[in-house]
């Protein structure tokens, strides 16, 4: 079973990029669990036709207990498992503490065991601010994280501070950054600067994927754009990574 | 409301399972969480801490380290710890606040390891799951860290038996002579003991335990390790422990029959007598098997029911029996029941039906208050020494009943 954790600066395009490499992978008849690290609880949106699941925190708010297996998540396209740890109103609460009690609740209904995936894909809030959010990286949970970046100044910042931090976590047997994953924003040499960036860094760019409209396009269907047109050149893009993921 | 304990206590918590485990085994044992759970420890759960010397810590996390998930302080008081007293491993786990936080035990335990060189168990501990997750895990996993390979397959059937008693700490069994008796009950009916899980041996025999052909688990903190050690080397493993004269013999014929020196002895899973009245008993789920065995063999009892009030109890030994620690669900229990085993404090619940109760203390929850009525229950004389202790235990509940005006503990 691979792991892998997506991170990124907010609204750079985790989400969507996790979806449709999720999207991809099930295509290729692989089994994927895609789970949403993140208050907002909108990571899966665009597997599920648009509708937001429940997520496990809600659901311990709702009813003053944990959910069973057949609450904890959703299956959405191509039979991927969708989960949404979810969390408090932004200003209150511990969004970080949702994440591991989350996490503990996945592990205590063995849903790994029961669904048996080929690829688990946690799409993690950008900006690690709690031990709670570096939860996915931890021995056990992701081998490797894959950070989304553009061109721009401050998405690089970003990926820089989680490299960072992920480089400061090594001594404690967590995941490796696997490499940086290009969103593109259509910046002044944009691939240039990524590039010269993941050098500096010896990061790989795994994937680059172009600006498209078409992203947005399915997207307001509720949908992925792998899923909405598998053979439209951004969404060759996602297949590309998912199956160079796959070979690693 | 429902979920308020008025009148009953709680069971000992995962870290004091885990401290309560590796107490005898020369190892330094961390808590992690601020000055005051120690204190709990020592005066309640660790009846050996004045006699038995160990070296169990406090981290004294203060609220700068919290905030700044501060992992590096624990780690050097650690270590300096270590670097003064030489102990054979260290473990470190902690209490509902670190937990909160979200401290990450094993990267601390990978980090404190790195720094001193001393191999380290780190617990994923919460302070709010039940002594026996705490002292089931620590067994396991000092079993997967230090014990060895068994070697040379089965004993010979001209040689004795060899066998390991898991799960014995003073949470379950107190320090007046029951976990001796089995001991004893082992030895004097012709089989080797090879190590108790984890009283009286040092990390050394327990590391050579590999080589038993039997395991016998003596209360649900050991049955992760039996598992374990069934899955990974092959051997079998019983659950109970014998409660009066003729439960010592079926209980010797089961291990016997288990290492395959005698057939099988056909023990029924759920004892029943043939006599009139109900029979409650509430606790810890191999022990209140084990009572339920003495009771069916007094054959008094029509039925004999359990209540596992440790809700966290390994589900593969509660089967059968009613799970709750809901304090209005059990008192309907004991209403409905003819006569109760349990600890003293279960009593407070129907205080105008004490005549109803056989008293046995449980440390896990009673702490010391009855430490020095506290029978041998287990061996040969085990239902006398019950019987016996319930004069001395009824005047000693009477004295330390708390009023109904005592503060309310909200579960967690």
């Amino acid at each position: 079973m691979k792991k892998i954790a997506i991170y990124g600066k907010g609204g750079i395009g985790k989400s969507t990029t996790t979806s449709n490499l999720a999207a991809a992978l099930a295509d290729m008849g692989q089994k994927v669990i895609q789970i949403g690290c993140d208050p907002k609880a909108d990571s899966t949106l665009n597997l599920l036709q648009g509708k937001k699941i429940q997520p496990v925190m809600d659901y311990y708010r709702e009813h003053d207990e944990a959910p069973d297996f057949e609450h904890v998540g959703v299956t959405g396209y191509g039979g991927i498992y969708c989960i949404e740890t979810g969390g408090p109103t932004p200003g209150l609460g511990c969004a970080g503490r949702g994440i591991i009690a989350t996490f503990d609740l996945l592990e205590e209904l063995e849903v790994f065991e029961r669904i048996q995936p080929d690829i688990v894909l946690y799409d993690v809030l950008g900006d690690v601010v709690c031990g709670g959010f570096a939860a996915p990286i931890r021995e056990g949970y992701a081998e490797k994280v894959l950070i989304v970046t553009s061109g721009e100044k401050m998405a690089l910042y970003a990926a820089d501070n989680i490299n960072r931090a992920v480089l400061n976590f090594a001594d404690r047997g967590y995941a490796s950054v696997g490499g940086l994953i290009l969103n593109r924003r259509n910046v002044e040499n944009e691939y240039e600067r990524v590039k010269a960036f993941a050098d500096e860094r010896n990061l790989p760019v795994v994937a680059d994927i172009p600006r498209s409209g078409d992203i947005t396009r399915f997207e307001d269907q509720g949908m992925t754009v792998v899923a909405g047109d598998p053979d439209l050149p951004v969404s060759r893009k996602y297949r590309e990574l998912a199956e160079k993921l796959m070979e690693e | 409301m429902r979920q308020a304990q008025r009148v009953l206590s709680t069971y000992s918590v995962d870290i004091f399972g885990i401290c309560s485990a590796l107490y005898e085994l020369g190892g330094l044992v961390v808590i992690h969480d601020a000055s005051g759970c120690n204190s709990t420890y020592t005066t309640h759960n660790e009846p050996r801490w004045y006699d038995v010397p160990s070296m169990v810590y406090l981290s004294g996390l203060n609220e700068v380290d919290t905030i700044y998930g501060n992992d590096g302080r624990l780690i050097r008081d650690i270590k300096e710890v270590a670097d003064e007293t030489h102990p054979k491993f260290i473990s470190v786990g902690g209490s509902p606040m670190p937990n909160v936080v979200g401290t990450d035990f094993h990267a601390v335990a990978r980090l404190t390891e790195r720094a001193t060189g001393v191999p380290t168990l780190g617990f994923r501990t919460d302070g709010i799951h039940s002594y026996l997750q705490g002292a089931g895990e620590a067994f396991l996993a000092f079993a997967k860290r230090f014990m060895k390979p068994p070697t040379g397959g089965n004993s010979s059937g001209s040689s004795p038996l060899r066998v390991n008693l898991i799960g014995a700490t003073p949470l379950d069994f107190s320090v007046t002579g029951t976990v001796t008796e089995l001991k004893r009950l082992i030895r004097d009916n012709g089989m080797e003991l090879v190590s108790t899980w984890a009283m009286g041996d040092t990390a050394e025999t327990l590391a050579s335990s590999g080589r038993a052909d039997v395991n016998v688990v003596i209360s649900s903190t050991g049955y992760p390790l039996a598992k374990w050690m069934k899955e990974t080397c092959g051997i079998p493993y019983v659950t109970g422990f014998p409660v009066g004269e003729k439960a010592v013999g079926l209980w010797i014929r089961k291990i016997l029959s288990a290492g395959g020196r005698l057939p099988e002895s056909g023990i029924a899973e759920d004892p029943k007598g043939d006599g009139a009245g109900t029979i409650l008993i509430i606790g810890e789920p191999v022990a209140a098997r084990s009572l339920g065995e003495a009771a069916s063999l007094l054959g008094k009892y029509r039925e004999i029911r359990f209540l596992c009030p440790i809700t966290d109890a390994p589900e593969e030994l509660t089967r059968g029996m009613m799970i709750t620690d809901d304090e209005h669900v059990i008192r309907d229990a004991c209403r409905r029941a003819d006569r109760i085993i349990a600890d003293p404090i279960y009593g407070r619940l129907l205080p105008g039906e004490r005549e109803k109760f056989i008293f046995l203390p449980h440390d896990a929850f009673s702490g010391r208050y009855y430490r020095d009525q506290h029978p041998v229950f287990a061996g040969p004389d085990a239902v006398r020494n019950i019987l016996d202790a319930q004069k001395d235990l009824v005047v000693s509940e009477r004295e330390n009943k708390i009023e109904p005006a005592s503060p309310v503990i909200f579960r967690a």
